[in-house]
């Protein structure tokens, strides 16, 4: 564990937990490797989250900062990406809970534009023309998401951008399992009307 | 699905996928669909119906593609956070440097915030009062050069009156040098005695 960590404020943690923590290891004791593991993952889902640059760097900082705070309470029941990614869960919500997010969201020069997004597709050598109708599906796509609940946007960028499954997805939302997967197709089905608006439906 | 639905999807491609049968081939991974169970009726239909395989394959492609412009997008920001002047993610030292300098920095706004006022507001009336008082002792200053002058016109007035008789009024002396030391009045009663004699 490095040295300067040592003497971080204990925010949010009880003397019995700094004891535990002092007295009990944990994987999130070395705590360089951990951030240097897990924190393109955790910039990665705040910032396709949130759609804002210093927002997702900021939370970022929180979620180890927090991590750091409360690692006493790490019990491997999940993994440390999935701890790690309740935890910036939680602050990603704490962050848009209030309308001035959207305020600032809105105006902000640090906002994702979608355009950045959608020219990120890595290079396939097709044509021109392919690369522009991906290009569209991304950025169709991207604002189709934008339009989901918070829930179901949640869930979907765990589940296809994190790749994480459902399980992990119901440990990390402390959602049930049956919750998880419903607030998933929901968001699969709108995802699908809007990308296919002529999809048939009869069975 | 119910098995006689299965039967149906199996012998013909009029019927097609539910909105919940294509989630959850959506949502599958990639591996369980590329080896389907014999019992998945939803993954099956895709061999026989063209219409429904089309779909799904175009979903998936937009899907995967979202997933990997997002991952490329912030791997990219990522490392342009990383090349950036500051340190990148200075995670826990920085995060505690921070709150402490922006507090002390907070702070000292404030109190000059307060202070200045305070002090401009002090000084104003400060001079206010020297510049009064100025003004008041120059005003009495007047008001004295005005009485003494008052004070000189009125003793010479007094002087002027005090005077029996005005000095140009006075007797001119007399160029036979007699009873030059009487005054005019007792010589004309006296001649008038002689007279009377």
């Amino acid at each position: 564990m490095p040295e300067n960590v040592q003497t971080f404020p204990s925010t949010g943690l009880s003397l019995g937990a700094a004891r535990d923590a002092a007295s009990h290891a944990t994987p999130l004791d070395d705590l360089e490797s951990v951030v240097a593991l897990y924190q393109p993952r955790v910039y990665r889902f705040l910032l396709v989250t949130l759609r804002d640059r210093d927002a997702a760097e900021t939370l970022t900082q929180e979620t180890f900062l927090r991590a750091w705070t409360a690692r006493a309470s790490f019990r491997a029941d999940c993994s440390i990406a999935t701890w790690l990614i309740r935890i910036a869960l939680n602050l990603a919500r704490d962050h848009t809970r209030t309308g001035r997010f959207r305020f600032w969201k809105n105006i902000s020069a640090s906002a994702v534009d979608v355009s950045e997004v959608a020219a990120s597709i890595p290079d396939r050598q097709g044509s021109a023309e392919s690369g522009l109708i991906a290009r569209e599906q991304v950025a169709r796509i991207w604002e189709t998401v934008a339009g989901l609940s918070v829930r179901q946007r949640t869930i979907f960028l765990l589940r296809f951008v994190e790749e994480m499954d459902i399980p992990e997805i119901a440990q990390a939302t402390g959602l049930p399992m049956g919750t998880v997967k419903s607030h998933l197709y929901r968001a699969l089905a709108v995802i699908r009307a809007r990308h296919s608006p002529a999809h048939q439906e009869t069975v | 699905m119910t098995p006689l639905n299965l039967q149906l999807n199996h012998l013909t491609s009029d019927l097609h996928l539910t909105s919940d049968q294509m989630s959850d081939l959506l949502a599958c991974p990639s591996s369980v669909l590329e080896a389907p169970s014999s019992g998945d009726s939803a993954s099956a239909h895709l061999l026989v119906c063209a219409a429904c395989a089309a779909e799904f394959a175009s979903l998936r492609e937009a899907i995967s593609l979202f997933q990997e412009a997002s991952v490329a997008h912030a791997d990219r920001e990522f490392d342009r956070l990383q090349t950036l002047a500051r340190p990148a993610f200075p995670v826990l030292p920085a995060h505690r440097a921070y709150p402490q300098t922006l507090f002390w920095v907070a702070a000292s706004v404030v109190l000059i915030a307060g202070i200045l006022p305070l002090e401009m507001r002090w000084q104003r009336s400060l001079s206010t009062t020297a510049a009064a008082s100025e003004s008041s002792a120059a005003a009495a200053g007047a008001i004295a050069k005005v009485a003494e002058s008052d004070e000189a016109l009125l003793e010479d007035v007094d002087r002027e009156l005090s005077a029996s008789v005005p000095a140009p009024m006075q007797a001119l002396a007399d160029p036979t040098g007699e009873d030059s030391a009487k005054p005019p009045m007792q010589s004309a009663t006296q001649t008038e005695s002689q007279r009377k004699d």
